[in-house]
């Protein structure tokens, strides 16, 4: 088991590594590049632009700045001393023990070329808002999911199953950001209920994270629940109605496998009640598949809410992304890359060793 | 007329309980068994598919109207009239041959002619780029699955790295990059970023099948490799591939639409049902719902038919279904 464990974990490595390349490769291709603001400028001398370029280490091969950029070398370090950081052990070891403090394995992006401020703030500051919005959404759309997916396989073939079946390729088939145009259009523009865009209200309410933000919280709590309420409505229903269809038909098919097992019918033939038959015969072993296949959903989670916050302009990580595009903020587009494919590298992990773990009838050596 | 020379009567009857039913009424018939082919059977059971073929005529019904709608309707895409009344937001749908979808902000363009000519691009964009996708994946995947070995390892390393990066994102990044473009690049996007999954899906029966004797048997003949995978190991995998490759249709003209409508995608000089709604979201404050709903209703209606014909054709490839 536990080597089974690492060898995941090491067979994971490689992987990353060409991750990195593959984003450290779009951001060489991309057009501008850092010294494209000073292009028009007429007081950047030769000079200061090569002194900036050897600041920042433009002037470096490229593989020596990929090299600082992913934390391997240190850029203080000559020759076969890049790879040693100041205090004299390797340069990708923590910071915290004495290794370097610069690259991506320090969590160090960069700063934003917009804003200037570090990316690791930038992005930071962003995660909990869409935590917030992809958190709602989850809980809501497993729910329905194994609501819908288990009423379906139980009543298979009867009216109740065609009406979910129907509702979910419905559901398939909508683009999300245009079922978030629909709603705007009927709840707050033809119905009024609901605020078209935003995470707060600007006119009462202070920006979301700030210390203003959770003063106000703390003096009016349903004031500011109530208003984060109110903004997510749509949004989580965009999101869940898109999300769910998916997930049911999985559980359908899942529990519609496990109530097909000898194991049920034999349930059945000692006279087990058909609801414990359901719940603790079918459902715990439909649960396996299922379980596993949202956890390979969850960090898709948390960026495929983009479409989402891009029409209701929920400030998250989605919504960085495409300002971050617009702008051609080239390290904070490189820091959401690279989280979010660790993010989903990790995850595809932990799903393959909890699958491991859990299913005895699952060999690995 | 002679009897003799005339053409007997036939009827098809497919299924032992019609022939028996049949057999009943005409005791005096003669019967006679006609052997299928797998892609008759196939058609066989997908057209008993009820919900395939609903799915075929929706997407069907599109394809006509993206091929024939922007020759025969009276406006040019290409070309804006002025209109006759000047209406800020656009004037409403309307129950007359002119404007039948309404018209759109500010230009009040036809919203009807957008909406036919977007259909035309936007499934030549979807058609094209999982054709071209559904190409590089075949082919990677069976070289890796049929190889092995350390090329299969690193191929599908590659695979695992891009799958791990959001194809939106990609796709994103990479249409802003290359300009709001020409719908030939846009759709070059999606192919590149688009093979993966069907290549990890044509790996997977090619290593299934690799071991089988007939390839063994291929192999002692002294069969090209190629050969063995294109002519004996491929169109065993064909039923897969193309499950797939009609749903990624789907995936692609819905990709294509968000970021079209975001503006980094096909440029508005040629019309997608994507770019056409790119300013229908500033239009909803002023009332004009129509501009953001016809072009949206033609993406669901497009892409539930795909979906409806995609698992029809699930159905009724499965070697393993009875008829």
């Amino acid at each position: 088991m536990t080597r089974y464990i690492v060898r995941r974990l090491l067979g994971a490595i490689p992987t990353l590594f060409i991750v990195s390349i593959l984003i450290y490769a779009i951001l060489l291709a991309a057009p501008g590049g850092p010294t494209a603001r000073f292009a028009q400028n007429p007081h950047i001398t030769p000079q200061s632009l090569a002194a900036f370029e050897h600041r920042w280490g433009l002037d470096q091969p490229w593989y020596i700045q990929y090299c600082r950029w992913v934390g391997v070398c240190n850029p203080n370090g000559q020759g076969l001393g890049v790879f040693v950081s100041d205090h004299g052990i390797p340069n990708l070891l923590p910071g915290i023990i004495g290794g370097g403090d610069n690259g991506v394995l320090h969590l160090d992006f960069g700063y934003s070329s917009t804003t200037g401020a570090p990316v690791s703030d930038v992005i930071s500051e962003r995660v909990p808002r869409t935590a917030i919005l992809a958190g709602c959404a989850l809980v809501l759309w497993l729910l329905l999911a194994f609501i819908t997916g288990m009423l379906a396989a139980v009543r298979r073939y009867t009216k109740i199953d065609t009406a979910i079946t129907l509702f979910n390729y419905i559901g398939y088939s909508f683009p999300t950001f245009w079922l978030g145009l629909l709603l705007i259009i009927i709840f707050v523009m033809q119905l009024g209920w609901f605020p078209a865009g935003g995470m707060w209200n600007v006119r009462t309410v202070p920006i979301f994270g700030t210390g203003a933000y959770w003063s106000y919280a703390a003096s009016q709590p349903l004031a500011a629940l109530g208003d984060l309420a109110w903004h997510l409505t749509l949004p989580v229903i965009t999101l869940v109605a898109v999300s769910v269809a998916g997930d049911s038909r999985f559980v359908r098919a899942a529990m519609i496998d496990a109530l097909r097992e000898d194991y049920v019918r034999t349930a059945r033939a000692k006279g087990v009640p058909e609801r414990r038959v359901i719940y603790r015969h079918a459902l715990r072993n439909a649960l396996l598949p299922v379980v596993t296949n949202m956890g390979l959903e969850l960090p898709f989670l948390f960026t495929g809410a983009i479409a989402t916050e891009t029409v209701f302009s929920w400030p998250g990580m989605g919504r960085l992304f495409y300002e971050a595009t617009s702008n051609y903020d080239y390290p904070v587009l490189m820091g959401i890359l690279v989280i979010t494919a660790v993010l989903v590298i990790g995850a595809n992990l932990l799903a393959d060793i909890i699958y491991a773990v859990v299913d005895p009838r699952i060999s690995y050596g | 007329m002679d009897e003799s020379t005339a053409a007997p009567e036939v009827r098809v009857v497919e299924s032992p309980a019609a022939l028996e039913q049949l057999l009943a009424e005409h005791p005096d018939y003669d019967v006679q068994l006609e052997s299928l082919n797998q892609w008759q059977l196939a058609w066989r059971r997908f057209k008993r598919h009820r919900m395939a073929m609903v799915g075929s005529a929706m997407f069907l019904t599109m394809v006509a109207v993206g091929i024939f709608g922007p020759m025969i309707w009276s406006y040019n895409y290409y070309n804006v009239p002025l209109p006759d009344q000047f209406v800020h937001a656009g004037r409403p749908p309307m129950l007359s041959p002119f404007h039948p979808f309404g018209e759109t902000m500010l230009l009040q363009r036809d919203v009807f002619t957008l909406v036919v000519n977007g259909i035309r691009l936007s499934l030549l964009i979807g058609v094209l780029a999982t054709v071209i996708a559904t190409t590089i994946g075949t082919f990677i995947g069976s070289v890796a699955g049929y190889f092995g070995g350390f090329l299969d390892t690193v191929l599908m390393r590659i695979v695992d790295a891009l799958l791990s990066l959001p194809l939106l994102f990609l796709i994103l990044v990479f249409s802003r990059f290359l300009g709001a473009g020409s719908w030939v690049t846009v759709t070059l996007i999606f192919a590149l970023f688009g093979w993966m999954s069907i290549a990890r899906l044509v790996r997977s029966v090619v290593l299934s099948l690799r071991e089988a004797d007939w390839v063994d048997a291929a192999r002692a003949a002294g069969v090209s490799d190629m050969r063995i995978i294109f002519r004996h190991v491929l169109p065993n995998a064909l039923s897969p591939i193309i499950v797939a490759a009609s749903l990624s249709v789907a995936g692609v003209i819905i990709g294509e639409a968000f970021v079209s409508f975001l503006g980094y995608g096909v440029n508005p000089s040629t019309p997608t049902l994507g770019n056409i709604l790119s300013g229908a979201q500033d239009a909803l404050t002023e009332g004009n719902w129509w501009w953001a709903f016809f072009p949206g209703m033609a993406i669901v209606i497009i892409v539930m038919g795909i979906n409806f014909m995609g698992d029809g054709l699930q159905d009724a490839l499965d070697p393993r279904a009875k008829i």
